[in-house]
């Protein structure tokens, strides 16, 4: 009974800690494991009268290697080689030495060459096709396939030596008692019959998904730089190239990673993250420092600002913290930094709004043609980075910082006054999303407003505004806005906005719009009279707009 | 298969190869399509050499090429078509254009040397019908650089008076000024043809799909008046109406549940007595069979069978679509994008009856195309397309919106 429990188990930890690499939701499993969370404190307090229950049914690794270990020696019974036997000094000194310099290692700043021998990074490594991890794993798999019993638990892996300091005096694993006379008669099964062609290989299995992986995480090609030169035939395709990964000052990590020394501490370098974001932008860092743990890398992704955390969601050891009521958008993980001598406004000549647009922040804007980045503003989600058209190197580019910064959400009302102090400040529109202000125009009413439906910035926002007649009110209703704010709104205004579910508010309403000399009526507002379809007024404004 | 007499006496049939979508070796069409994949391999001449050969057998006559398709290699590969069917070249009819669109080729000299490449690839000594190729793409002024300042018009009036064209038509697409330029002035050149945009969605509503348009009932309605034979062009919207969309099968398929979209559309065109040819951009040998087929003989739309075209065209302009034909004349981008593939999927996903989830749609995208690099989010808004574009799309401002579209499903996706 204890016995198929123990199969049960660690069968549902290696399938839970594996799915959770192909995107499954499995906390729990990735919990348990080498780090300072509550359930690993749970099994270390189990330890001492459970026995190594950790390496027996919560480690992929030592599952995979029991497993390994029956397939090759199915008629061995002994799951574990006792520290008692001949070979213990060797062992011992072996095992001691590994945690000694891990420790070591930990506390001079290579924390991450440390974790290399961990249970979970070499499985995590493997599984994301980090060669060092495959390296490891297949290390791991040779020595159980011809060694005895778990060699890599009881060898090298710093958490199992805890573990077994921990049991020493365990209470219900059954234990090789004093009077042991070393006759190995423990390791032979009573009955003899064995198979050992047994058809099933996990190390084939593991290659095998491992081409899947790469084929997936397989990405475009790539070559030659961007042809400027006018066309003269049609169709056809230019090439495209990824962009360089520019020399960061400070890496980008992921958000949640809030202080990056605590982080390079505490991150096991499993890859969950890395497999797991949805951007994808994650990836794993060469550097010695960091080996295997990860950070932004926007050629082929950016983080996007909508994101759960998923990375935080899936982190077994606790170093990206997931920001309860905290979103993407309110943590700045780096910021844009711009230079000018890649940009390709410069070394082309061309007009490019590229970065600008894809800010989800509104933090770019383009100052006579070249971009300049609020700072104050910037969450160093990379979608400019990978954007930017330069090549080799893109011309923008994020620097991360040491500790990121959390910046709390303003409210709702907070921001509607902030919108109004613009607009008192001379800005004709203000459109905010998703507590952001995301468009800021000074330009006439309806121009501006026309000029964010264009931009696509009003679906879903709020806007404040100068003025708000009928045509103003046509052109947020198409676009989508959920709310409007005036200084003045004319009352017709109010009831279109109203009846399309648009909230509307003002400082003051008018009975109708006047022109700026005041002697009739507005101009735009005479363009839409006597139309009632929002979508057909846009579109006699434009055709206004075109005609002046 | 049904013929019309042109200008000149001769028939023409009223089914014409289009030769800017010739099939590739990979399957594609040679300028790339959303729905089969994009493709970069070569023409598949093997093939194209079949086609020519059973359209020529079939009676199909009218041959129309342009030294810019398939990024130029058209009417060398349709010549060698035309060469290897065996047929004499009286037998058929070859048109091609003064495709100057780029400013380097606006002199003179450059026009010359375009019209005897075009001789050369298409291994004739003259070209039956030459057009002024898209008049009014880009605006009048660029028309008028492109045809009057340098003295191309009159150039290529001179060389019909010599014989090396027998017939100068034009096609137009875009401001209506060059249009009515050319109208003004038939006296002087006598147009033997005119190239327009025709099917049952522009011809009453052009001008409700992009301002700058008139509708083709008005082109139609003039040329007429003024006994100037109409060549069709996007009989099909680049196959927005040949594939199937719910919007457009629920008006029709009650009339004709046998009949293909691509039916409907065609028949609707060879209805007008003045239409000599429609042009049909056929990839597939199983579209030019089909398309064989409707016009063998065309049987001409009742005016119960119009106004249900009539009624799925209002139905076609509920769904918002972009009017790309995937011409691939804003290929190829500067930067790489896959323009057509993309306006095209944001197409396929407004057609359907029901909108896809986000997951299905982030499924789709990645489908219609493959490589990350060519997606809406890499445009940098430097606007080199828009001035190609026949259909006089904002491209930049499409691929914003669809960008921003695409982003928004990655976050629901990302937030859940």
């Amino acid at each position: 009974m204890k016995k198929i429990l123990k199969i049960a188990a660690a069968a549902a930890m290696l399938g839970c800690v594996t799915a959770a690499f192909f995107g499954a939701p499995t906390y729990i499993a990735c919990r348990v494991q080498p780090s300072a969370t509550v359930a690993f404190l749970a099994v270390l307090l189990l330890t001492p009268l459970a026995g190594r229950l950790f390496c027996e049914c919560l480690c992929p690794l030592g599952i995979l290697q029991t497993v390994v270990n029956w397939l090759f020696h199915p008629r061995t019974h002994v799951r574990r080689v006792c520290t008692r036997l001949p070979e213990a000094k060797a062992q011992r000194i072996v095992r001691w030495t590994v945690l000694a310099a891990a420790a070591a290692l930990a506390a001079s700043g290579y924390g991450a060459v440390a974790w290399l021998v961990t249970p979970y990074s070499i499985y995590g490594k493997a599984l994301t096709l980090f060669w060092p991890g495959v390296a490891l794993l297949s290390l791991v798999l040779v020595l159980a396939a011809f060694g005895r019993g778990r060699i890599w638990c009881n060898w090298v892996c710093p958490a199992g030596t805890l573990f077994s300091l921990l049991s020493r005096k365990s209470v219900c694993a059954h234990k090789v008692g004093r009077g042991c006379a070393n006759c190995k008669a423990c390791f032979l099964k009573k009955e003899t019959a064995s198979n050992p062609d047994n058809p099933v290989n996990p190390v084939k299995e593991s290659d095998s998904t491992s081409v899947t992986r790469r084929e997936a995480l397989k990405g475009v090609a790539a070559l030659a730089a961007v042809n400027a030169a006018e066309k003269t035939t049609d169709g056809g395709f230019a090439d495209v190239s990824l962009p360089g990964v520019p020399a960061r000052p400070v890496p980008v990590l992921p958000p949640g990673a809030v202080d990056r020394a605590e982080f390079n501490l505490k991150c096991v370098a499993c890859g969950l993250c890395v497999a797991n974001c949805r951007g994808g932008c994650l990836a794993v860092s060469t550097s010695l420092r960091r080996l295997g743990q990860p950070e932004m890398d926007f050629s082929r992704g950016y983080c996007l600002v909508g994101c759960a955390q998923q990375c935080a969601r899936v982190c077994p050891a606790g170093a990206i913290r997931q920001l309860d009521g905290v979103g993407r958008r309110d943590v700045h993980a780096g910021h844009a930094i711009w230079k000018r001598e890649l940009c390709i406004r410069e070394t082309e000549g061309v007009q490019c709004t590229a970065c600008s647009r894809k800010c989800p922040v509104g933090a770019i804007h383009v100052v006579e043609g070249f971009p300049v980045v609020d700072k104050g503003k910037c969450i160093g989600c990379g979608a400019c980075e990978h954007v930017c058209p330069a090549r080799p190197m893109p011309a923008i580019f994020v620097k991360g910082f040491d500790r990121q910064r959390i910046v709390l959400p303003m409210g709702e009302s907070d921001l509607l006054s902030e919108m109004k102090t613009l607009v008192e400040k001379g800005s004709s529109c203000v459109a905010a999303r998703d507590r952001v202000i995301v468009g800021n125009e000074t330009g006439f009413g309806v121009k501006s407003l026309l000029k964010l439906l264009d931009e696509g910035k009003l679906g879903r926002s709020l806007v404040a505004a100068r003025v708000v007649g009928r045509a103003a009110a046509a052109i947020c209703v198409v676009g989508g806005v959920k709310g409007v704010h005036a200084s003045v709104m004319g009352a017709d205004a109010s009831a279109l906005l109203r009846a399309h579910g648009v909230a509307a508010s003002a400082d003051r309403t008018v009975p109708r719009i006047l022109n700026r000399s005041l002697t009739g009526s507005c101009p735009m507002e005479r363009v839409v009279a006597g139309r009632d379809d929002p979508s057909a007024m846009v579109a006699e404004l434009r055709r206004a707009g075109q005609r002046s | 298969m049904t013929t019309r007499q042109t200008k000149d006496g001769r028939r023409v049939s009223l089914l014409g190869y289009g030769a800017m979508r010739m099939p590739t070796v990979d399957g594609g069409h040679a300028n790339g399509w959303a729905k089969e994949g994009y493709s970069s391999s070569g023409i598949d001449q093997k093939t194209l050499d079949a086609q020519v050969k059973y359209m020529l057998d079939s009676g199909v006559n009218y041959f129309d090429t342009s030294p810019a398709y398939c990024r130029g290699e058209s009417e060398d590969r349709l010549g060698r078509a035309l060469a290897a069917s065996g047929y004499a070249r009286g037998d058929y009819v070859i048109a091609t254009k003064l495709s100057n669109f780029a400013p380097q080729q606006y002199p003179i000299e450059e026009c010359r040397k375009m019209f005897e490449a075009s001789l050369r690839f298409l291994r004739t000594d003259y070209v039956d019908n030459y057009l002024l190729h898209s008049i009014g793409n880009g605006g009048f002024e660029t028309f008028s650089r492109r045809y009057l300042e340098n003295g191309a018009l009159d150039w290529c009036a001179k060389l019909r008076e010599e014989g090396r064209i027998r017939n100068l038509g034009f096609s137009f697409h875009g401001d209506p000024r060059a249009f009515e330029w050319c109208l003004d002035h038939h006296g002087e050149y006598r147009w033997d043809f005119c190239q327009i945009q025709m099917n049952y969605v522009d011809w009453r509503h052009a001008k409700e799909v992009n301002d700058r348009n008139l509708d083709a009932k008005y082109l139609y309605e003039r040329l007429t008046a003024l006994g100037i034979p109409v060549v069709v062009m996007e009989p099909l919207l680049g196959g927005r109406l040949a594939r199937y969309n719910y919007a457009l099968a629920r008006e029709l398929a009650p009339l004709d549940p046998e009949a293909s979209l691509a039916k409907w559309a065609l028949r609707f065109c060879g209805t007008f007595p003045n239409v000599a040819t429609i042009l049909s951009g056929m990839t597939r040998t199983e579209h030019i069979e089909e398309n064989v087929a409707t016009c063998s003989p065309l049987r001409p739309c009742s005016e119960a069978e119009l106004a249900a075209l009539e009624r799925a065209a209002q139905a076609l302009l509920k769904l918002n679509t972009i009017p790309c034909n995937s011409c691939q004349y804003c290929m190829p981008c500067p930067y790489g994008l896959d323009i057509p593939s993309i306006l095209t999927f944001r197409n396929a996903v407004l057609s359907m009856p029901t909108p896809p989830t986000a997951r299905e749609t982030l499924a789709m995208y990645a489908k219609a195309v493959p490589e990350e690099l060519r997606r809406a989010e890499h445009c940098t808004g430097c606007g080199r397309c828009n001035p190609h574009c026949p259909q006089s799309i904002d491209i930049p401002k499409e691929l914003a919106v669809i960008d921003e579209w695409i982003d928004s499903l990655r976050n629901e996706e990302a937030g859940r």
